[in-house]
């Protein structure tokens, strides 16, 4: 099933988050290996794609 | 670059950061992805990786049930890409899904250096959604893209 995007905004606000707090999340998860560290792989998807 | 790899102006890539910053009512990411929303014919696109990755920051910072529900959402929206798990979730999934733009608030990818050492790889408007709620100009790019008058919105963005 899926949600309106009302909806989860309507969730979504039970939660005080603001940008710095995302931001801060998204550094800590990065930190923690669960998805790419830092800007080197950018230039690896950049690298690794022009030949497509 | 050949017509078929050239980006197409209609579709847009949101980082994590602002598909989070917009579900929690951030303002520069709701305006922007309300833009999206609001015109069926700009599609976003996102990859396995770039949804995991938001569906992962999302439970974080609230619960699992809405990171879930929220994902769902995103999956039923975007054109699915692929590329390899060791790339960057949102700039993979601009190039692989030809999208023109990419939102972000990282600044190492906003700043002219990062333009400079990526413009050249791929060819993909990278803003701060404020930058792109502002320069969004439905009216012209539709007329661009679908050929017609613009007339419009064409959905609702909080259904």
């Amino acid at each position: 099933m899926t949600h309106s995007w009302g909806d989860l905004f309507d969730r979504a606000e039970r939660w005080d988050v603001d940008r710095t707090t995302i931001h801060q999340a998204l550094e800590a998860q990065r930190e923690g290996g669960d998805s790419p560290e830092s800007t080197s792989s950018d230039e690896n998807t950049a690298a690794e794609t022009t030949d497509e | 670059m050949s017509k078929s790899s050239r980006p197409n102006p209609a579709r847009v890539v949101a980082d994590a950061e602002v598909l989070a910053a917009d579900l929690f009512g951030d303002e520069s990411a709701r305006t922007a992805l309300d833009h999206v929303r609001a015109h069926d014919w700009v599609e976003l696109v996102a990859s396995e990786e770039l949804l995991e990755e938001t569906e992962s920051l999302v439970a974080s910072l609230a619960d699992v049930d809405l990171a879930t529900d929220h994902r769902t959402r995103l999956e039923a929206e975007c054109v699915a890409v692929e590329h390899p798990p060791e790339d960057h979730p949102a700039l993979a999934s601009a190039y692989r899904g030809r999208a023109a733009h990419l939102l972000t608030f990282d600044d190492r990818l906003t700043s002219a250096k990062a333009g400079l050492t990526l413009q050249p790889r791929v060819a993909v408007s990278i803003r701060d959604p404020a930058a792109f709620a502002q320069l969004f100009d439905p009216e012209s790019l539709y007329e661009a893209v679908v050929g017609e008058t613009y007339d419009g919105p064409d959905a609702d963005p909080r259904e």
